[in-house]
């Protein structure tokens, strides 16, 4: 907004004339001081290669999007710090070593990366435009062009180095051999699985600091957890063989970073508190689905990602009603 | 106890410099300027010509109109010119020009009646007191308070609100009215019941300001008015102090889209006017001075000055040492709902609550970014609105699709934009759509 200033030196404003002092580059460092457990708890459990994975992830998103700005005659996006924010929680929900080569896992990542910012943000018209979590449409795009690759595991390593030792993940383990992990390894994160998904622990302690910060309210979180457990304590309850107890449902896989940092994304969860529990419940329920009826050990990309493309009808659904226009007036 | 709100912003208070400090009479300037206008409604048309002699008091502008309120000279004096000269609230104003008796010291004068006396005098005597004294809502709005006496029948109004909420920075006029004159407001409360045949006051105070409503409580207890009066400790929140979010967080009572608070059987009156009322009705004193908060990062000594309506705010900065080079902006009202005004000559009216001169680093001017859909501005409103959307619908133009989602409904309070990360100027945009809704009427 232009301010104009007279001859007396005054300057004239509308009002209001005080600002909060956070901004979008405040919350999206915020977001990414965050996920630094997640990072801390990758490198513990995985290694160097974490770090690389990051700086890989990071770096190909941030140059993506100067490269998109500069096709499209912009000035270049890059201070909101959305693309570290995307690079980040990409390297995070891959698994840590997507092949033998070292080289062909990274080239993936790169796009991924790539993906994730043109497709997922740039195309819609930037930052605050895109329909869908940027980091998942890129996760959703490598699940479809190298479906193998992104079920390649690695098991954590006591002496991590560069070379791949495969395991299976938690869920993949009880989905298809039955095989129950131990609840301790899954909450401290000694796990198989993507590279920053694997510790409970640390994704809790980033998701305190969002609390903290105010950067993200209870609605999505807990209605989403809470659905989850709801629905696979049920199930367990009704058929202990086939389906696995509620705690193994809530500590493995994604479904702590996907609840506390994906489903939480501003951009494209709903605008009202109201919106946002449908949202969480909404995606609760498409995540046990999956998990418990589908063909994927793991729902919680696709629970996030239909849940954001219905969001904005839900943003429709869940328009407050004005003050003096319900009940309460007397009109 | 507290009543719970869902709604508003917390801004940083920045009241500590002027609520502990009595307050003092502003110095007599050289020159007043008395607009004829300082009211919602009909400009007053000037009784008065250049030479004439005026007495401290004297009707100086009025007009028939069912909305309008007549102005007073402040001073004793000779009126220089009656002429348009630049108005807080933008533009120019028809005003009088007065230059003040030399010497003069000005006086609040004696009561000439008693409560008791007033109290039993007819309705429409008090109503016709109070509009012949010229008072209006001093809380900003500048209703005139004669009007919201009358409510147009079949309406019945039960409930008298005092508004004490004084929820905007840097503000502590009305908290200073309230420890300095409590008895008298609650004078001013009892006058404002009679006149509207209400049984119940409630009188609303953020819990920013505990001495202020134990002064209150007290004198309502003084007064032998338990049971009928009483003091409500609400959140600090702004803006808690809006007609609208006050009554429903007093008395869970919604005033209607484009209704008036008489709607719901409610009265909101500034704590200020309530003191204006009684001495208009026991001293015979109209409207003419008030007090004004001074204060900002470019003031030295902040105050709450008693200022004769026509001082120059210029006068007023200077009697509380402010730094004209540090001074970005200069502000009447609130930062949050106050207007930036380019000339410090503007004077001082019946609703200048309080004078700011905010220097650059309390404004910080903040890079916009595209919105990011957080929902703070949703979370704000005090209205219930979507401001992220309505803006965007105005920014491009569709202001009947913005009125459709509650434009009109927004009272500019300045929450969403207060708190909007992407630093979007949203009220800005919600001014915008309403002027183009505006022409399009007019055209």
């Amino acid at each position: 907004m232009a301010h104009a200033t007279n001859e007396m030196g005054l300057e004239l404003a509308s009002s209001p004339h005080l600002r909060d002092r956070d901004s979008v580059p405040a919350i999206m460092y915020t977001v990414a001081m965050a996920l630094l457990p997640c990072a801390a708890a990758a490198v513990y459990f995985f290694g160097i290669i974490a770090l690389l994975n990051i700086a890989v992830c990071v770096g190909a998103a941030m140059l993506a999007e100067w490269l998109t700005c500069r096709a499209r005659g912009r000035p270049s996006s890059l201070r909101d710090g959305s693309a570290v924010v995307t690079g980040l929680l990409l390297a995070l929900v891959l698994p840590p070593r997507m092949s033998p080569h070292l080289a062909s896992s990274l080239q993936i990542m790169v796009v991924g990366a790539a993906v994730s910012i043109v497709l997922g943000k740039m195309i819609y018209g930037g930052l605050g435009f895109n329909v869908f979590n940027p980091a998942l449409i890129g996760r959703a795009f490598l699940m479809a062009c190298y479906p193998v690759a992104l079920t390649t595991w690695t098991a954590p390593s006591p002496f991590p180095g560069l070379q791949a030792v495969t395991g299976a993940t938690p869920l993949g383990m009880f989905k298809f051999e039955r095989q129950l992990t131990d609840l301790g390894q899954l909450f401290w994160g000694n796990v198989g699985g993507s590279l920053g998904e694997t510790s409970a622990v640390a994704v809790l302690l980033g998701a305190a600091f969002l609390f903290y910060r105010k950067v993200i309210t209870w609605h999505i979180p807990v209605t989403y957890l809470g659905t989850v457990v709801v629905f696979t304590a049920i199930m367990h309850a009704v058929d202990p063989a086939a389906f696995a107890p509620m705690p193994f449902h809530l500590l493995s896989g994604g479904l702590f970073i996907g609840a506390f940092f994906m489903a939480t994304d501003m951009v494209t969860s709903p605008t009202t508190h109201r919106g946002q529990l449908v949202f969480g419940i909404g995606g609760g329920l498409i995540v046990s689905l999956i998990r418990l009826w589908g063909g994927y050990p793991e729902g919680v990309m696709y629970s996030i990602l239909f849940m954001n493309a219905i969001t904005p009808l839900i943003n429709r659904w869940t328009v407050p009603t004005i003050y003096g226009h319900g009940k309460g007036g007397a009109a | 106890m507290h009543l719970h709100t869902s709604w508003g912003v917390h801004p940083d208070p920045g009241k500590g410099a002027t609520e502990g400090v009595a307050t003092r009479r502003a110095p007599v300037p050289a020159m007043l300027v008395i607009p004829l206008s300082q009211h919602t409604g009909v400009p007053c048309k000037p009784l008065v010509k250049p030479k004439q002699e005026v007495q401290r008091g004297e009707m100086i502008g009025d007009v028939d109109a069912l909305i309008s309120a007549p102005v007073h000279a402040s001073a004793p004096g000779t009126v220089e010119k009656v002429e348009p000269r630049p108005h807080g609230g933008g533009g120019f104003s028809p005003s009088v020009v007065l230059s003040p008796l030399p010497g003069f010291q000005p006086a609040i004068p004696e009561d000439i009646r008693s409560l008791e006396d007033a109290l039993a005098m007819p309705q429409a005597e008090v109503k016709a007191m109070v509009r012949r004294a010229g008072i209006v809502g001093m809380g900003g709005a500048g209703f005139p308070t004669h009007v919201k006496l009358s409510p147009p029948p079949p309406k019945k109004v039960e409930i008298c609100v005092l508004n004490g909420a004084e929820c905007e920075p840097f503000l502590t006029a009305d908290h200073r009215v309230m420890l300095e004159r409590a008895s008298d407001i609650v004078d001013g409360m009892r006058l404002i019941m009679h006149a509207l045949g209400a049984t119940i006051g409630i009188i609303g105070i953020e819990d920013n300001k505990p001495d202020a409503a134990r002064a209150m409580a007290d004198a309502a207890q003084h007064a032998g008015l338990r049971g009928i009066v009483r003091v409500q400790v609400v959140h600090t929140r702004y803006p808690q102090g809006a007609e609208k979010t006050l009554i429903h967080t007093l008395t869970r009572r919604e005033v209607p889209s484009g209704g008036l608070p008489a709607d719901v059987g409610v009265l909101v009156s500034n704590v200020g006017t309530a003191a204006a009322v009684r001495d208009a009705v026991l001293k015979d004193m109209p409207s003419m001075e008030r007090v004004v908060t001074v204060a900002g990062g470019a003031v030295k000594s902040p105050a709450n000055l008693l200022a004769l309506v026509g001082t120059p705010v210029r006068v007023l900065l200077e009697e509380c040492g402010w730094i004209p080079e540090k001074a970005q902006r200069v502000i009447l009202g609130g930062p949050l709902m106050g207007v930036a005004v380019p000339d410090i000559e503007v004077p001082v009216t019946k609703t200048t609550s309080g004078i700011l001169a905010l220097t650059a680093a309390q404004l910080a001017p903040a890079r916009e970014y595209p919105c990011i859909r957080c929902g703070r501005c949703v979370t704000a409103c005090p209205m219930h609105l979507v401001p992220s959307a309505i803006a965007a619908l105005c920014r491009n133009g569709l202001e009947g699709k913005a009125k459709a989602s509650g434009l009109l409904d927004c009272f500019e309070c300045g929450s969403c934009a207060y708190g909007c990360p992407a630093k979007i100027p949203l009220v800005h945009w919600m001014r915008v759509g309403k002027a183009a809704l505006r022409r399009t009427r007019a055209a």
